[in-house]
This record gives C-alpha cells, structure tokens and sequence, in this order.
C-alpha cells in the first residue's frame, strides 16, 4: 500500500493505492488523523485502490468523526469495485459523500 | 463434498494478503459469481483479522489454518488456530446505531455469510465456520 498526497484547490487529497488491510491500516490513520487536526480539508481518493479492510473503514470513520469536531470536511472520491461494496455492505455509502473524482468532488462541494 | 483448498500461516497480519489471494482462488474454483468471490474474501479476511487481533493479540506465534470446500451446493470455509479459546458471544454483531469505528469487521461477516458458527474445540483453540449458497 501506497499513499500520495496533493493539493487540489482548497482539499488536501490523499490518495490510497493497492489494498488497506490491518497490516498497513495504521498508516492511513496517522494521516488522515494529522490532515484533519490541521484543519484541512480531505479528499481521499480511492481510485487506486484495489482492497480494503474494515480496518481501514474504521479509520476513515474516526477520521470523519474527528473531521466533525474540526468543523472540515472529509470526503470519498473514486470508490469503485470491491471498496466501493464495502460501503455498501458497512451501510457506510450513507455517512460519507462520495464522488466519482477530485474535480467532480471539488465542484459540487464548491455549490 | 470436495476439498478446494487448505491455507496454514503463521498468525501475522503480513499473511492476510496471501490469504486472500488463496480464498480468492478457491472461490473462483468453486463458481462463485464475482460480487459474491469479492464478498467471501472480505468476510474471510475479516474473520483472520480477528483471530490475529483478539484470539492471538496481534503475537505471531499461533497458527492459521483456513479450509475451504463445496458441500451440497455451499461454500464452506473453515478457519482454525491454536490460540486462547474465545466465547461464541465474541462472535455475535453489535447492536448500535451509532458511527463507531469498532465492530465493523463482525458486521460484514454476519451479513456476506449464510452462516456462522464457533465450532466446540476440545483440544483448546478456536474453529470458525462460515458457509454461504454458491448460487443465488
């Protein structure tokens, strides 16, 4: 598992490429924890990723928990295959706002 | 009934991938649909997960045994370790309406699977049964 991270407009994107599992969990954890504490606004893009864990939704939950308390946003961009079915099954498609790509995610959030 | 495939790793999160790339495999042998292999594999993944984190306390000194056969139209996986023996209610979903982090793991498994089930270990350790309909 890999992680970029870039700058689009006003959204610190993070991007999660091969498989998330509770190996490597933990590193996406620290980063989405240390985007949100600074107040930044995240995308974090799915469309290199293969694989995820629950490990790796319950990160994304504590992250999206804390983006509340933060007051910033924190959303999915580019879920598809097997990760996007784990919203589906987690229920977890209705919590979170997700967008096909950065730009789409970037324009509509703009509105 | 026929035998598809026999996984044995060492309780470490490091095997998880190769994991599934076995139950993958066995899935596929067994004509599961895609939606459904996907699913299997996650629900397996989700239970091994478990078993490192809370059965063996993320040690990797335990074994992972993870059987996978056809039986009268079902897929069956069967995933023994050596580790302390843990209660069938540590296998039951959480009831919770809120947004919790923990617990989402039990919950995949409860819902890709037809079945599970914590088989009685005399010898000590711990043996899970997850069975689900290959076809629809």
């Amino acid at each position: 598992m890999n992680i970029e991270i870039s700058d689009f407009e006003q959204f610190k994107v993070v991007k999660l490429l091969g498989e998330v599992d509770l190996h490597n969990s933990r590193e996406v954890k620290n980063t989405l924890l240390d985007y949100v504490e600074k107040q930044c606004h995240v995308l974090v893009d799915f469309s290199g990723l293969d694989y995820i864990d629950s490990s790796g939704m319950a990160t994304l939950v504590e992250a999206f928990n804390r983006s509340k308390t933060k007051n910033v946003g924190l959303h999915i961009v580019g879920a598809t295959g097997a990760p996007l079915q784990v919203f589906k099954l987690t229920r977890l498609d209705s919590i979170f706002s997700l967008f096909d790509s950065v730009e789409q995610a970037a324009e509509q959030l703009a509105e | 009934m026929y035998k598809q495939s026999d996984i044995s790793c060492r309780s470490c999160t490091s095997q998880l991938r190769d994991i599934r790339k076995g139950i993958k495999q066995a899935c596929q042998d067994m004509a599961f649909s895609d939606d459904k292999t996907c699913a299997v594999v996650l629900a397996i993944d989700e239970a091994c997960a478990n078993v490192i984190r809370h059965s063996c306390d993320f040690s990797d000194q335990f074994k992972l045994n993870i059987e996978a056969y056809e039986d009268d139209g079902m897929g069956v996986f069967i995933i023994s370790d050596n580790a302390p023996s843990i209660p069938s209610s540590a296998i039951q979903p959480k009831n919770s309406d809120q947004l919790e982090p923990g617990g989402l793991g039990l919950q995949l498994i409860h819902q890709v699977m037809d079945k599970v089930e914590l088989l009685p270990q005399e010898q000590g350790g711990n043996c899970l049964k997850l069975s689900l309909k290959i076809k629809a």
